[in-house]
């Protein structure tokens, strides 16, 4: 099922004793039709927030307090977490971080599979158990009917990551989130889940939604992507175009300290000096500045706003042109 | 939450009630001998006229003897602060003999480790199905067959004592061994041992203070059960003797004249007791919220 | 799996003859039974020939054999106090015992565990809190204090029901039961609310704490993610795994609940176990503890088997070893 996303203006914040402390503020994404977008920032930028809010799964005491999603025409005040529920596991599926503590370990992978379509789609015994079976091999797993039978810990982590997946993808959903999905595994097996992931929107057209700190498997999988920072989106743009010539500071700045082969062996990794502010420490003004070589005393005093261009936008008082030469 | 006389923040406020309680109670047990109104042991002081007398505000009352008399004409009152005095004593003193004998045996195990260890766990594993009050009663029979009366008696109060610490020691050594194996894997700990440190000194000085605060929790939570384990052998007749009471053995003597209708004799002894545990307890849980969230409320 | 259970088996009869050998060195070198059958006036030939009789000269290790082989055929000694066999003694009390502690347990787990579900799912109800208040009062309160205001209160004040002892009770074989008569289920009543009390509200606790700690868990997370409704969510996934520890917890503590019922039996006169082992330590009869010595590493045994193979049969993680990639 292939449908366009709309996420607009959410907000989520967090109720301490002399008021809210904002973690997510007016982040708005368009997900097209079969599209994958990434999401990237660093630890605690709110990624996995975003995620969850967009499935009212966020958890007590952070709240949503606005934002609206568009899936296939639909809209949702995302204010109302219940209201999300219906999209769960049928319009978005959402695939988590760690694949060792994510399958309910009492249970085979047979009677994950087949209670989860059980809850969606009106498949009863023999016929729940076929759709399983089929499912376990569209996610690559060897011998399904073995797979059905064991239970997760019998599994290795890629594997109970594809079986992951195939939970996610049960009922056929227009936008899968995968949080950070292949963050728990090894360098091969994250490549394996990558071309898995590659597969099935190339199949049935679903779009993705590829939260990671990893621009290299964005590199692979996206088609555009957006970085988030301190809890607003800096840059979205076509993923070519922001690998090649990034407009704002601290895509440069990220682009430039992954490692990269061929480089001179005496060239020092460049990496980012200071670190990102947490919720409730954001200074005045470009959340990044202190850290930003271009800041300003407009950057240190406005918060620039979002200037969209086409399928790109940036948010900077001094966006790059052309992006500068990469080291 | 600001600190509160030196407590951690975010202890709510229950906890700080409960802790308040708890202060109350050691005061009025500490200064009991002053505050009695009347010298519960002095035999000569008692007049059996006043035996049996209800609490001042019914009918039969006296004012002078609030919460009312027992049998013999002892009051009360008197009894209950020496009594808590007995009962807080034994109690903090079986806990920190369990704490002591624990917290060292799971250093040892830890830093050891070896034959040492495996034994010790193995220990701990076993012991943890008996109960303390069991074990005092064992003790109490032994004890009874092989020593004569006097002796006995004198040696009440370190066998309920020894019992409790027996039937305690346990989860102290299993989050001392935990402190000390975590420790040991850290870079400071082997670069001592290379300064020729000995081992008891890095054990004391590094370990001690990171496993206080999971201590500090099993120690509070201990106390209740202590508590009650002791005024529970006490109303058996079993460990502490008769010539001083604690408010296990109140009750015990107040319970033979409930049925015809005496109560304050077994209510006032007995709610002293309970508060002071629900006090105990709520601390203790309290505590453990802050100082150690990732324990649960596992009381023995 | 069967080998872990063979060896767990082998380890309970380990424990058992280590107990048994305590249990016979406290029959025979404490206490002098010599004197007791014949009294303090006996002359020295006749302790000669009564030692002899008793099979007392012989090696400490063959006495324990003959011991153990008493045992097993059940001939358990003569209690000094009373005079009869402890085989007779214990027929008599068992009966009791087991009945008491059993709808004790059986209060416990029904009550326990849907209060212990019920206020971990509604945590902000006013029904939670006053359950969680009344638990931690529960916990709080010695258990001969709960037994003696329950008399206060429906025996001397109200007289509703029985302040000690079985009522009627009807013999079925060698058991006596209490359950078959309206005197015999009144006089039950009481004590095993009592004894009941510290362990429902244990229990209480320990569910509500597992399934709070299991509600916040990664895998309940996708389950809420993929969209499975809360009735699945709460009772299929979170419950099974929360009650997993439970078992270990629980079971464990029916160690507790042997206690208190000698706390219980005391407070309400029941002819049980309990009070027979009270009366044995007072009285100083040396058969009856070590028979009741020997009953409570049997039923220590006995549960911690149990515990031991309900996680074998219900965590699959414990069954199987990893089937490879």
């Amino acid at each position: 099922m292939s449908a366009p996303v709309e996420l607009e203006g959410l907000q989520i914040s967090l109720a301490r004793d002399g008021g809210e402390v904002p973690l997510v503020e007016d982040v708005s994404l368009r997900i097209g039709a079969g599209q994958v977008m990434g999401l990237v920032g660093e630890s605690g930028a709110g990624k996995s927030l975003t995620a969850a809010a967009l499935i009212g799964l966020v958890a007590s005491p952070c709240r949503t307090r606005a934002g609206r999603l568009a899936v296939a025409g639909r809209e949702l005040s995302l204010a109302d977490p219940e209201a999300l529920r219906p999209l769960r596991g049928r319009a978005i599926g959402f695939i988590p971080q760690d694949p060792f503590t994510s399958l309910d370990p009492l249970f085979t992978v047979g009677d994950l599979l087949t209670e989860t379509l059980r809850t969606h789609l009106p498949l009863t015994g023999a016929a729940a158990r076929a759709r399983a079976l089929e499912l376990l091999s569209d996610v690559g797993l060897p011998s399904p009917e073995v797979r059905f039978e064991q239970y997760p810990h019998q599994l290795s982590g890629g594997m109970r990551q594809r079986v992951a997946i195939a939970l996610a993808i049960c009922a056929g959903p227009a936008l899968i989130i995968a949080d950070e999905c292949t963050t728990a595994l090894d360098v091969s097996t994250q490549a394996q889940i990558v071309s898995l992931l590659a597969g099935l929107v190339e199949r049935d057209g679903t779009s993705v939604l590829l939260i990671t700190h990893d621009l290299g498997v964005v590199a692979e999988l996206a088609s555009s992507v957006a970085i988030m920072y301190a809890g607003r989106i800096v840059e979205r743009a076509p993923v070519e175009q922001l690998l090649r010539t990034p407009r704002h500071p601290y895509a440069r700045a990220l682009l430039d300290a992954v490692p990269r082969v061929g480089r001179t062996r005496t060239a020092v990794l460049p990496a980012i000096p200071g670190t990102m502010p947490r919720p409730g420490a954001v200074p005045p003004g470009c959340a990044f500045h202190p850290r930003c070589p271009r800041a300003s005393d407009r950057c240190r005093a406005d918060r620039p706003p979002i200037e969209s261009a086409g399928a790109s936008e940036v948010s900077c008082w001094h966006p790059l042109e052309d992006g500068a030469a990469r080291a | 939450m600001r600190p509160w006389l030196g407590l951690p923040e975010g202890t709510r406020r229950g906890t700080r009630i409960a802790l308040a309680v708890c202060l109350g109670y050691v005061l009025l047990a500490a200064f009991a001998r002053w505050l009695a109104p009347h010298p519960v042991f002095d035999l000569r002081s008692l007049d059996l006229l006043n035996a049996s007398l209800p609490p001042a505000w019914e009918a039969d009352g006296q004012r002078g003897f609030l919460l009312g008399t027992d049998e013999q004409g002892r009051d009360v009152l008197s009894g209950v602060l020496f009594g808590l005095r007995l009962s807080l004593l034994v109690g903090v003193g079986a806990v920190l003999v369990a704490m002591v004998l624990g917290v060292a045996a799971g250093l040892v195990s830890g830093y050891r480790g070896g034959w040492l260890d495996a034994l010790l766990m193995r220990a701990a594993d076993a012991q943890l199905t008996f109960p303390a009050i069991l074990v005092a009663l064992l003790l109490d029979g032994v004890a009874r067959t092989l020593l004569p009366r006097s002796v006995h008696e004198t040696l009440g109060v370190p066998v309920v004592i020894g019992a409790i610490a027996l039937a305690q020691w346990v989860p102290f050594a299993r989050a001392a061994r935990v402190g000390t194996l975590v420790e040991r894997e850290k870079g400071y700990v082997q670069a001592a041992q290379v300064m020729a440190r000995p081992g008891w000194a890095i054990a004391l000085s590094h370990v001690l203070p990171n496993v206080m605060g999971p201590i500090l929790v099993i120690a509070t939570i201990g106390l209740g059960n202590a508590i009650l384990t002791e005024a529970t052998l006490s109303f058996l007749g079993v460990g502490i003797p008769p010539t001083s009471p604690s408010l296990g053995t109140l009750v015990r003597n107040g319970s033979a004249y409930l049925p015809s209708g005496a109560w304050w004799m077994v209510v006032f002894p007995g709610l002293a007791l309970a508060g002071l545990v629900l006090a105990v307890n709520v601390a203790g849980d309290g505590l453990r919220d802050v100082l150690d969230p990732k324990q649960r409320s596992t009381v023995p | 799996m069967i080998a872990g259970l063979l060896t767990r088996l082998l380890q309970g009869v380990g424990v058992m003859l280590v107990v048994g050998l305590l249990a016979f060195a406290v029959s025979t070198k404490l206490g002098d039974p010599v004197n007791n059958m014949l009294g303090p006036n006996a002359t020295i030939e006749e302790r000669e020939a009564m030692t002899h009789e008793l099979g007392l000269d012989q090696p400490f290790l063959l006495q324990y054999w003959r011991y153990l082989g008493r045992v097993l055929h059940g001939r358990l000694g003569v209690s000094y106090r009373l005079g009869i066999p402890v085989e007779e003694l214990l027929a008599e009390r068992l009966p009791a015992s087991v009945e008491l502690s059993g709808v004790a347990m059986l209060l416990t787990l029904l009550l326990g565990v849907p209060l212990g579900i019920y206020t971990a799912l509604h945590r902000r109800s006013v029904l939670s809190k006053l359950v969680l208040g009344a638990s931690l009062t529960g916990l709080s309160l010695p258990t001969f204090l709960v037994g003696l205001l329950l008399i206060f209160f429906f025996s001397v004040q109200l007289r509703w029901l029985p302040s000690s002892g079985r009522g009627q009770v009807v013999a079925i074989g060698p058991w006596t039961t209490g359950l078959l008569t309206l005197s015999g289920l009144r006089s039950l009543l009481l004590p095993s609310i009592t004894l009941a009390l510290f362990s429902l509200a244990l229990l209480l606790r320990l569910v509500r704490g597992e399934l709070l700690d299991v509600l916040h868990s990664d895998h309940i997370r996708f389950a809420r993610a993929r969209g499975l409704p809360d009735r699945a969510i709460h009772f299929r996934h979170a419950l099974k795994n929360a009650l997993l520890p439970v078992i270990t917890v629980a079971a464990l503590q029916l160690g507790n609940l042997l206690a208190f019922a000698v706390v219980t039996e005391t407070v309400f006169q029941w002819p049980g176990m309990g009070l027979l082992f009270l009366q044995a330590v007072q009285f100083a009869d040396v058969p009856v503890i070590s028979t009741y010595l020997l009953l409570a590493a049997v039923t220590f045994v006995l549960i911690n088997l149990a515990v031991d193979v309900s996680y074998r049969v219900l965590d699959p993680r414990v069954r199987s070893s990893r089937a490879g990639s």
